[in-house]
């Protein structure tokens, strides 16, 4: 049995799970910001998805920067993590293009040898290794 | 922000979903009724989608009926159960027939607000027996019999 499990987010919702990642991904770990507005969002590619970003830290840095696909499943997975859903680690993740925002697939083969759920993941602070089922 | 999960059994795992889910149901509280054999398998109609199955508890009985949609569900639901899937409580799940078996579906629209639903807990169901430790009782012994 095989399981496919797709999660579909706006462009709105990109920028918020986002400014989300970008946060946990500061280099100032002593004096962080504590929030990011994007401003600008544009999609430098669509396969593989990149998106490009222009946004400002709540202290007035700004920064602009390019989101590879990798980032992206590390936001999604992110956005699982703060709102307690429940998400297979040994699924291949991948996130596509689609009319109007991006989406999140999670490919689970095998679903009776490898259920190996995760449950109420608190962070995610690193991206999940992409299409890799032997991940952990 | 929404999340579609699908999914996919082949209609052998379908046979083994069906198995586990008359066991748990209909095999009473003897071990050996807790097992089933399947004989027979036959889609009625896909759209609804309904079929037959005929087949042999593990202490003689035989039994024929009619499985509908919802019980399909209850099947899907009784597998994820037991191996430990969480699946959310509030989405909305169907099943359909699909080239090469079947496909339960679940779909949540504003997954933020129901993530905190989202759990392996029992689910609830009108035949999913009420308190964690019933639901021990009746379906800690089922098992898939092929």
């Amino acid at each position: 049995m095989f399981e496919i499990r797709r999660m579909r987010a706006t462009d709105d919702e990109i920028q918020s799970l986002i400014a989300d990642l970008v946060i946990l991904d500061q280099d100032d770990r002593n004096n962080p910001a504590t929030g990011f507005t994007v401003n600008q969002m544009a999609y430098a590619s669509e396969c593989p998805v990149v998106v490009k970003i222009a946004g400002r830290f709540d202290d007035g840095r700004e920064l602009a920067v390019d989101i590879q696909a990798d980032r992206l499943v590390a936001a999604f997975l992110l956005f699982c993590g703060k709102w307690q859903i429940p998400i297979c680690q040994g699924s291949a993740k991948s996130v596509t293009r689609i009319s109007g925002g991006i989406a999140f697939d999670m490919v689970v083969r095998n679903l009776t040898d490898d259920p190996n759920p995760v449950e109420k993941t608190d962070c995610v602070f690193v991206h999940d290794s992409c299409a890799n089922p032997n991940y952990s | 922000m929404i999340e579609v999960r699908r999914m996919r059994a082949t209609d052998e795992e379908l046979e083994s979903l069906i198995c586990n889910l008359i066991a748990s149901e209909y095999g009473g509280d003897r071990d050996r009724g807790r097992t089933f054999s399947l004989f027979e398998m036959t889609y009625i109609s896909t759209q609804p989608l309904k079929l037959t199955v005929s087949g042999q508890f593990g202490d003689g009985r035989q039994i024929s009926l009619t499985v509908t949609p919802d019980l399909i569900i209850g099947a899907f639901i009784i597998f994820c159960t037991n191996a430990g899937i969480p699946i959310s409580r509030r989405s909305v799940k169907s099943v359909s027939r699909d080239r090469n078996g079947i496909a339960f579906d679940m779909v949540v629209r504003n997954l933020e607000f129901d993530a905190a639903g989202a759990t392996s807990d029992p689910i609830d169901c009108a035949f999913l027996p009420a308190t964690p430790n019933d639901f021990k009782r009746r379906f800690g012994a089922g098992r898939l019999k092929r």
